[in-house]
């Protein structure tokens, strides 16, 4: 079943200009093969400077929370759990690069190592949501039936729910735990994406080549998986990017509030738990969390958007 | 539209009480029960058995929830493990506080309308991106941190506004109210804001492009005129859409905004019941916030027929 390789994708609308190069794959280019769609979609991504800076600064984000141990072992020479009550409420200086916090803990560290906490629980939340989405999205879409009523009254009631009460009434009967709380968040957030695949899987649906399919023999699992997702893919992938922001910001709020990331253990949002009792002497305390979060979720947004623009010109218009 | 209503009021009746069948069981149904964290520990075995006798928590979980619910059709709440007051009496005091803030900020947030004109009559220059660089750094912007830094920077260290609080102890009048407001009320806007700005602004520019617009300016209309008369009164459809998800924001969001701010509302009496295991006053509360919720998506939903006369609910 060649007849729809990923190179011939027909929703990829050709572009007029592309430099010297044609957008349109089938073409070619004379010499050598036909760049692919995810090469083509690469050179579209790369024009847009603001998503490579921020595709940058995402990395960058991601590499410090990986090596987040490494760090602050042998480059800062701290550990983020030592208290030193002599050190309490220190501003920033060229010894603690950015404070100390109200156990006189390094600040730049916790942050490091928030980042890890955050960075991941927001990976998970996204992968959950999006097992979740796909699967339920599709099958929505493309069987209709019961399957689609159900869904529609799951909706219904999402509405209704106020998440982050759910968050704080579940809080208060289970101490939350990293896993715990990332199925939570994962239970609650699929349903947007399970909308968006299933609008796309219905309208793809409709379209000759999955008739096409179906004339020649193939199988319901085949069309969906071989013809439909690869399909509506790139617009999967740019709802994973708005679930990452998302994540970050809810993960951030519930711990503010004390009812999300359980301390010791640094996230960003556990971070600012007593910032408010702080605000007339530690000012620095509240900054860099919600510097970090503002900056990571930026970036994800502006990858998210170029994205969108370089897998499917049309979604953009 | 009166059948959609009636429809729509059995959906939301059918709504409320899933979502309180569903919470009530678990949170009887917990291990050690909601009676676990309530006694202290000088209380006895005996006095433990006889409170949880006293509330009922022994009798089988579907009775307990239909006595609940008889009691919530009359009004009654229960009463709060903490202070033994009725809760509903807890959180009708904290409610108007609530939805002062609720509307303030709303109102506030529609000061996007014109932000957004002021971007799509602009295209492509300074102005414009400045609201588009503004709304896309201040939505990745967590509000209540915003808040928080806006605290710390006009109240803790400029003393422009005060800290917390709805208003000064012992000097209870208009202006002090309204001072107290300005903050809370901003942060609380700031998502509405940008969201008003960005729908506007793009919807702006799509009926500038229309003839009737063209038609309007040579008939020699003043600009102003065409712009608040003709384009914009087309561009406010998407924005009575938005109303719904930021009411739902705003009270959904409660809780953040209310525990920054020190305001006394119900968010912050959810925050404390939580804090406190304060079972009874939580249900309450989340029974309450749904009704809000749901409430705000019918509002949403009506003022989208009401904005645009093409649509029709069936």
């Amino acid at each position: 079943m060649s007849d729809v390789a990923p190179a011939e994708r027909p929703r990829t609308a050709p572009q007029p200009s592309m430099g010297t190069r044609s957008a349109n794959p089938r073409i070619g280019t004379g010499g050598g093969p036909a760049p692919g769609y995810c090469m083509v979609s690469w050179r579209r991504f790369r024009r847009d400077r603001a998503s490579v800076a921020a595709l940058g600064g995402f990395l960058l984000v991601c590499f410090v929370a990986l090596t987040a141990p490494l760090l602050t072992t042998h480059v800062l020479h701290t550990d983020p759990a030592r208290q030193r009550l002599e050190n309490r409420f220190h501003p920033p200086s060229t010894r603690h690069l950015l404070g100390t916090d109200e156990y006189g803990r390094d600040q730049l560290t916790r942050l490091i190592h928030g980042a890890r906490v955050s960075i991941a629980f927001a990976l998970l939340v996204t992968a959950i949501q999006i097992l979740l989405g796909v699967v339920v999205g599709l099958w929505a879409g493309y069987y209709g039936g019961w399957v689609d009523d159900l869904f529609s009254a799951v909706l219904l009631l999402y509405r209704g729910l106020p998440f982050l009460y759910v968050l704080i009434f579940v809080a208060m009967i289970w101490r939350p735990t990293f896993l715990s709380l990332a199925i939570l968040f994962g239970a609650f957030g699929w349903t947007n994406e399970a909308r968006l695949v299933r609008g796309q899987a219905l309208s793809v649906k409709g379209h000759d080549y999955v008739d096409a399919a179906r004339v020649i023999g193939a199988t319901d699992s085949r069309i969906i998986f071989c013809h439909i997702l690869p399909n509506i893919l790139s617009i999967v992938l740019v709802v994973v990017g708005f679930g990452i922001a998302t994540t970050i910001l809810g993960e951030a709020a519930i711990s503010f509030l004390g009812f999300g990331i359980q301390p010791p253990t640094p996230s960003w949002g556990n971070m600012l738990i007593n910032s408010l009792d702080y605000v007339r002497r530690a000012w620095w305390l509240a900054l860099t969390p919600g510097v970090a979060i503002s900056f990571t979720v930026l970036c994800v947004f502006l990858i998210a958007d170029g994205l969108r623009d370089a897998l499917d010109p049309r979604l953009g218009q | 539209m009166t059948s959609y209503l009636v429809r729509r009021a059995i959906q939301s009746f059918f709504l409320l009480w899933l979502v309180s069948a569903l919470f009530f069981t678990f949170q009887r149904l917990t291990p050690g029960g909601p009676q676990a964290y309530l006694v202290d520990p000088r209380l006895s075995e005996g006095d433990k058995e006889r409170l949880a006798e006293d509330w009922g928590l022994h009798e089988p979980i579907h009775l307990q929830y239909f006595k609940w619910v008889s009691h919530v059709v009359r009004g009654d709440l229960g009463r709060s493990f903490q202070d033994r007051r009725p809760v509903t009496e807890k959180i009708l005091e904290r409610l108007p506080n609530t939805l002062y803030l609720s509307a303030a900020s709303l109102f506030l947030g529609l000061l996007g309308i014109p932000l957004g004109v002021w971007a799509a009559v602009n295209r492509n220059r300074f102005p414009d991106h400045l609201v588009r660089l503004t709304t896309v750094v201040v939505n990745a912007v967590p509000d209540w941190w915003l808040g928080l830094m806006l605290l710390i920077l006009t109240a803790s260290y400029l003393k422009i506004f005060p800290l917390s609080g709805m208003y000064t102890i012992g000097q209870d009048s208009l202006p002090d109210r309204l001072w107290h407001l300005i903050l809370p009320a901003v942060v609380g806007a700031t998502n509405g804001l940008i969201a008003y700005a960005r729908i506007i602004r793009s919807e702006m520019l799509e009926t500038l492009g229309q003839d009737y617009v063209r038609t309007a300016r040579s008939k020699g209309l003043r600009e102003r005129t065409v712009l608040y008369r003709h384009a914009l009164r087309n561009s406010l459809i998407p924005v009575a859409t938005g109303i719904g998800p930021t009411i739902t924001g705003l009270v959904g969001g409660s809780v953040v905004y209310e525990r920054v701010f020190s305001w006394p509302g119900i968010g912050r009496l959810m925050y404390d019941a939580a804090i406190q295991r304060d079972y009874p006053v939580a249900m309450g509360l989340f029974f309450v916030f749904t009704i809000l919720v749901i409430l705000g998506l019918l509002i949403s939903d009506v003022a989208y027929v009401v904005a645009d006369p093409r649509v029709r609910l069936e």
